[in-house]
């Protein structure tokens, strides 16, 4: 029986096959450099290079782990209805665009400052790669992203329903007022129940599918008749005002 | 017989139903109340020490640390004419292990709490009574 810990144990084999595909990629930036004496045709041509796709060829591994993972989680998963294999494929599918996008937007960002930064004070390769890898994701950090991943694909189903749903359908913010709680995450739980329309102009689009960013604990849902104990505005207010 | 529009509607305030119970009244599906945890998790939970905790549920016995199952609770597909389908997208895993350690939240033989299963009848009968066609029908059985 598939459990949560398959995939934060999967977390310790992607850390380390992220670890390898940076270090080479690194490597090949660096050669890349020692052969312009030129920083900015270097950092030119670093901003020209496709970092983000040789990277994602890379991480081919890391991602079908966590995909993997993933799908062992999906189908222990409970409904109360059957859910087609082909629905589950689909979810395992998206989930791992999801994953994919963030955890190599995250390093080749970083990959590109750390090199660009490193050939400009004139460090050398293995200084360099000091620095990415101290100031790049640690274990705990993919914890984070592992944890951000899931939530967002769990908004990004609900924003599924918001694409078909009506109009002028209501949302509310959900999730935990407390001492923890970020200001735009305040600010919106602090909103009534808006429209979806009312939700972007105010906020934003990327809100219903990334919430308050990384390691957030809440998420726009429709709003029922019966009210939620879960949304609470009156709170969300008063903390703003603290 | 019905619209994917009820059925939507009648989708979210059973989500809800279903939190206020499980998560709200700190009881199991079984309608029990939760038993509470070990002395060194208790502790824990008690002092706000799980990572990206809700420190407003420090006290409660129901399942809610992070709130991320709570949350993660809701329409996994769009209500359609027959039905609709709740569950978790993401979280469903923790279902099964938190039945492994006697928290049933939800099971095969008993998905829902039975005051919500009365609510959806409650709520789908006088519905299927509307819809169906009025007048008299007269069949002649046999020659």
């Amino acid at each position: 029986m598939a459990n949560q810990s398959d995939i934060d144990n999967s977390a310790q084999l992607i850390a380390d096959l992220v670890d390898k595909a940076r270090t080479e990629l690194v490597n090949d930036l660096y050669k890349l450099g020692l052969n312009t004496d030129d920083a900015t045709a270097f950092a030119q041509s670093l901003l020209d290079l496709d970092v983000e796709g040789t990277l994602k060829k890379k991480l081919q591994k890391a991602t079908s782990a966590y995909a993997n993972a993933h799908r062992k989680v999906l189908e222990s998963t409970i409904g109360f209805a059957e859910i087609e294999a082909t629905t589950l494929t689909t979810f395992a599918q998206l989930n791992e665009q999801i994953f994919d996008n963030s955890i190599i937007r995250t390093i080749s960002g970083n990959i590109k400052t750390e090199v660009s930064k490193g050939i400009l004070a004139g460090l050398t390769a293995n200084e360099i790669l000091l620095n990415v890898s101290s100031s790049s994701i640690s274990n705990a950090q993919m914890q984070t992203l592992v944890n951000t991943t899931l939530n967002s694909y769990s908004r990004t189903i609900t924003n599924q329903m918001m694409n078909v749903a009506p109009a002028n359908t209501k949302y509310v913010y959900i999730g935990p007022v407390d001492t923890k709680t970020r200001e735009i995450c305040l600010s919106m739980a602090s909103a009534d129940r808006l429209t979806e329309s009312q939700i972007k102009s105010r906020f934003g689009a990327s809100v219903l599918v990334d919430g308050g960013g990384f390691n957030c604990r809440h998420k726009w849902e429709i709003a029922s008749e019966e009210g939620t104990s879960f949304h609470k505005p009156k709170e969300a207010k008063e903390r703003l005002n603290v | 017989m019905f619209s994917s529009k009820f059925f939507r509607k009648l989708s979210t305030n059973v989500r809800d139903k279903y939190r206020k119970h499980i998560f709200g009244k700190a009881k199991d599906v079984h309608g029990r109340s939760f038993k509470g945890y070990s002395t060194q998790y208790a502790k824990r939970k008690k002092a706000g020490k799980i990572f990206r905790q809700d420190l407003t549920q420090t006290s409660t016995k129901a399942p809610i640390a992070t709130g991320d199952l709570l949350n993660d609770f809701g329409s996994i597909l769009d209500a359609t004419k027959s039905g609709f389908t709740l569950g978790w997208a993401s979280q469903g895993a923790k279902v099964k292990w938190l039945e492994k350690l006697g928290r049933d939240i939800s099971t095969k033989d008993q998905p829902l709490p039975k005051g919500i299963i009365n609510f959806i009848t409650s709520k789908v009968s006088p519905e299927l009574l509307k819809n169906l066609p009025k007048g008299k029908k007269r069949y002649r059985i046999g020659k």
